[in-house]
């Protein structure tokens, strides 16, 4: 579904990505790891060209997406994100802001558009803050309006930039528990997180990062049991503690 | 009930210290009987400002909207990523907060010429294209302002509405200027009441609003023998553009009151 190869990116002298190559299969759960500035949040913005890569390509489906002749709103109305400080707009209602992608972007009808979002917002367990401002809500909340958000747009995945890390313990289980049902129906997920418990039983694959370059990947299991890179090693040695 | 007996008392007491001002510091009396038949207001003088009035309210709906209309594309401009489109919008807006308005008025008028709308007279064209620079110099300032509030908008907030695949035009329609008004309406406020009375400026070049009727009149005064009649001239002035501003400061505040979001009373952002 989506095919990232040899992605280049430079901020200014910094190389952040150097060459990275990976695949995401319909369905799958790609957790990535790494320590802070491996490129991860790089990598999946460059998924749906918030950044714009400078070398390499990102395929959607088998269509390269990072080409002059592709309108990058065409790309994002098929991936959904969801943001690290949540990023609701501020002055819509949690219902507004999970239906103004489907009015505004998808030209859904409002009545229709409004029937999705209560539902999506049901499914998130905020059914009753339908008319409660992000002002009004707590951060566990914000980041389920957000998930519905991406979620209304019928995305073919939706990538996860760190969601829980601006969290408390207990919102962030509320958070993982909406995401651990996504990924059980289906959905199609690159997280960056490092919420380990999540990646371990969640995850259908581990993708390791450092320094702008794909280390290792595999299965939990083999990952946190057998890693075979030594910075792999390192790092799980480091978390296991 | 007791508050709006407060208000009313508070009120006529405003009044009467104003009255008292104005018979202290004008030095006549307002119980003079000859003060009172200065009401006998000639009919052509009424007709005048009746005309001043609606044409300052003519000004004001030319130069707001064009204000509002140049003042938001060159603030958009001004925080656009394209140097092509910051770089000339920067120096329209330094220059044309830089020159006086009167300045501008007067080259509209006498340069202008070519912008004069086909079906307008000659005279009233030259007035118009002047009342058009007016708008320029405010959308000036209202450029700044509205720079100030787009710049406000948090940026993961316009990432969001890009994420969604808004085009950039629908993140500036959905999400930045729903937001950057709450910030910018309160200055805009002040820009168009400041701009109403600048209106005034047009009468260097005879038009007869407000002022330029205040003029007109006040020039036949002497020959009538009432002086007084130039104190009622200047207050029925004052007025009138008093009026005008408040209505428009009304409509601000009314859309102000719109903008307001729950939770976020008194916070920025």
């Amino acid at each position: 579904m989506i095919r990232v190869e040899g992605l280049h990116k430079w901020f200014g002298e910094t190389h952040v990505l150097r060459g990275v190559d990976l695949e995401v299969a319909k369905g799958e759960v790609v957790v990535l790891l790494g320590p802070s500035g491996a490129g991860k949040s790089t990598l999946l913005r460059c998924i749906n060209l918030l950044v714009e890569p400078d070398e390499g390509s990102v395929f959607l489906d088998g269509v390269r997406v990072n080409d002059r002749k592709i309108r990058p709103e065409w790309v994002r109305a098929q991936v959904g994100m969801v943001f690290q400080s949540f990023n609701l707009f501020t002055h819509l209602t949690a219902l507004r802001n999970v239906t103004v992608g489907l009015t505004k972007v998808k030209k859904v009808g409002a009545s229709e558009a409004e029937r999705r979002g209560r539902a999506l917002l049901d499914r998130v367990g905020l059914g009753d803050k339908l008319d409660a401002y992000p002002a009004q809500l707590s951060g566990g909340q914000q980041q389920r309006v957000s998930i519905a958000r991406a979620l209304a747009m019928e995305p073919k995945a939706v990538l996860f930039d760190e969601p829980t890390s601006a969290l408390d313990p207990e919102y962030t289980r509320e958070v993982l528990e909406v995401m651990t049902s996504l990924a059980r129906d289906g959905m199609t997920m690159v997280v960056v997180s490092h919420e380990m418990a999540f990646a371990r039983t969640v995850a259908s694959r581990i993708v390791f990062m450092a320094e702008g370059e794909i280390l290792e990947e595999g299965a939990p299991a083999a990952f946190f049991e057998a890693p075979k890179h030594k910075r792999t090693q390192a790092f799980v040695k480091t978390i296991l503690e | 009930m007791p508050r709006a007996a407060l208000r009313a008392a508070e009120v006529s007491a405003a009044v009467l210290v104003l009255l008292a001002a104005l018979q202290w510091a004008f030095a006549f009396s307002l119980f003079d009987g000859d003060f009172w038949r200065a009401f006998a207001f000639p009919a052509q003088g009424l007709g005048l400002f009746w005309r001043g009035l609606a044409a300052t309210l003519e000004f004001t709906l030319i130069v707001i909207p064009t204000g509002l209309f140049f003042g938001f594309f060159w603030g958009w401009s001004r925080v656009s990523k394209w140097r092509f489109l910051s770089w000339p919008s920067g120096v329209l807006v330094e220059f044309l907060r830089g020159v006086p308005p009167l300045i501008l008025v007067i080259f509209a008028y006498f340069f202008g010429t070519a912008f004069i709308p086909r079906g307008l007279d000659p005279f009233a064209g030259a007035i118009f294209v002047a009342a058009f620079a007016i708008g320029l110099h405010t959308a000036a300032y209202q450029a700044e302002i509205f720079r100030a509030g787009f710049q406000s908008v948090p940026r993961g907030q316009i990432e969001a509405g890009q994420a969604l695949g808004m085009t950039s035009w629908q993140v500036m329609r959905q999400v930045v200027l729903p937001q950057s008004m709450r910030l910018s309406l309160p200055p805009l406020g002040n820009e168009f009441s400041n701009v109403i009375k600048d209106t005034s400026l047009l009468a260097a070049v005879g038009a007869t609003e407000l002022f330029g009727a205040g003029l007109e009149f006040s020039v036949r005064v002497p020959l009538s023998g009432h002086i007084d009649w130039l104190f009622l001239l200047w207050t029925a002035i004052a007025a009138g553009y008093f009026l005008v501003n408040f209505a428009v400061t009304r409509l601000v505040r009314a859309l102000e009151g719109r903008l307001a979001v729950p939770g976020m009373e008194g916070a920025a952002g």
